[in-house]
């Protein structure tokens, strides 16, 4: 019985393992929520001044900007980070202090970098820290 | 007596397999419950270990079938050839065999830089390509073979290699057999060699992983140590019946 077992044993833990070499991150990847991601945006907003001749001028300015919606959510920044020997990315929520409103948009004044990339969508809750996998626009 | 002694043997055999029953019953608990979220880390979410997986299997079976062919001829030419100095040239074997690794493994190291083979494969195979015990054990056993089929071998062929294939291996087929498993387990768990000769992780063996499992997140070392265990035992459990008879015969002469 040993001798028959044994073989087919032998057969499926190796045929098992290379199954998993091959699939297992990609198993790994599905089970994970899917985020897309992108630079913040960047708003105009009203400022006003005054001119070399003394009157006052309403001008815009460039800022960093977040929709009120996502406000709400929670903006989460993407970063890469090393796992278990491979580099993974994951999410973390911003702390941001937030300053002028504007057309929906909300002024970030701290908390958040042009250079950050934030999740513009996700297909599952997220969290601080949890591990996500970013897919293309 | 006879009780007795199978009183205490029981007991030993108990001490022996007790941690490797933890083992097992540990790789099935998380937070002291009964989960298998140990093997879930291990494998899908600790992708380094699959490449460390295949590197012991590469490593462990490479160095098995080139010792074949290299100590079963070397056997050979020890029980057959008569020359100047066996003797001693076996005695230096013997003393080879009882030498522990640490001390030959810093030549091993220097050799294998001066060879600019530290960080490859060939630096875990090339040093264990030679085994003088599976050379003693072998050269034991092939006294007890049948000189005549050799002989009669010989009278249809000149080479060596047919004779050795055609009627020495046939007869030695048990203790091939427990060399393998000697060889083979004696590869898989080596964990000096890869720590030191390698550099690069994806080149490491999964005794390293085992080694270094803390700095894995989530419950990973019982998981990879049963993993661990599976081939060899797999391999002890193909040739067990052979093991006793290949590594006593030798010693009826």
């Amino acid at each position: 019985m040993m001798k028959k077992i044994l073989p087919i044993f032998t057969v499926l833990l190796f045929t098992g393992m290379l199954f998993l070499t091959f699939f297992a991150e990609k198993i790994h990847e599905n089970l994970l929520p899917k985020v897309t991601s992108s630079r913040p945006e960047q708003r105009s907003f009203p400022y006003e001044y005054t001119d070399e001749n003394g009157e006052s001028q309403t001008g815009s300015i460039q800022k960093i900007a977040v929709s009120k919606s996502a406000l709400e959510d929670g903006v989460f920044i993407v970063y890469s980070a090393e796992k278990n020997g491979t580099k993974r990315s994951f999410v973390r929520l911003a702390d941001i202090q937030t300053g002028e409103e504007h057309d929906g948009y909300v002024e970030v004044v701290s908390g958040l970098m042009f250079s950050d990339r934030i999740v513009t969508g996700s297909s599952g809750e997220l969290y601080d820290g949890c591990e996500v996998c970013v897919v293309k626009n | 007596m006879r009780k007795i002694n199978a009183l205490i043997f029981t007991v030993l055999a108990l001490i022996f397999v007790l941690p490797v029953a933890a083992t097992v019953v540990f790789s099935f608990r998380a937070g002291g419950e009964f989960s298998l979220q140990g093997y879930a880390d291990l494998l899908f979410d600790c992708f380094v270990f699959y490449p460390m997986f295949w590197n012991s299997v590469l490593y462990a079976a490479a160095i098995t079938i080139v010792q074949l062919l290299v100590i079963i001829p070397c056997a050979f030419g020890f029980s057959q050839a008569r020359f100047k100095g066996k003797g001693a040239l076996f005695v230096f074997y013997i003393i080879l065999m009882m030498m522990p690794l640490q001390v030959t493994i810093l030549p091993n190291y220097i050799g294998l830089r001066d060879m600019g083979l530290i960080d490859t494969p060939w630096g875990i195979i090339l040093p264990m390509i030679f085994s003088p015990f599976g050379v003693v054990v072998m050269h034991q056993y092939m006294k007890n073979i049948d000189n005549s089929v050799i002989e009669a071998t010989r009278l249809e062929t000149n080479s060596i290699f047919r004779v050795i294939f055609t009627s020495v291996i046939p007869q030695i087929r048990v203790c091939i057999f427990a060399v393998v498993l000697f060889v083979f387990a004696d590869c898989w768990n080596m964990v000096e060699q890869p720590m030191l000769f390698l550099k690069d992780d994806v080149l490491k063996t999964l005794s390293v992983f085992i080694t270094n499992a803390q700095e894995y997140t989530g419950e990973v070392l019982f998981p990879a140590a049963v993993i661990f265990l599976v081939p060899v035992l797999i391999l002890y459990l193909f040739f067990n019946e052979n093991l006793e008879k290949g590594l006593t015969l030798g010693e009826l002469s």
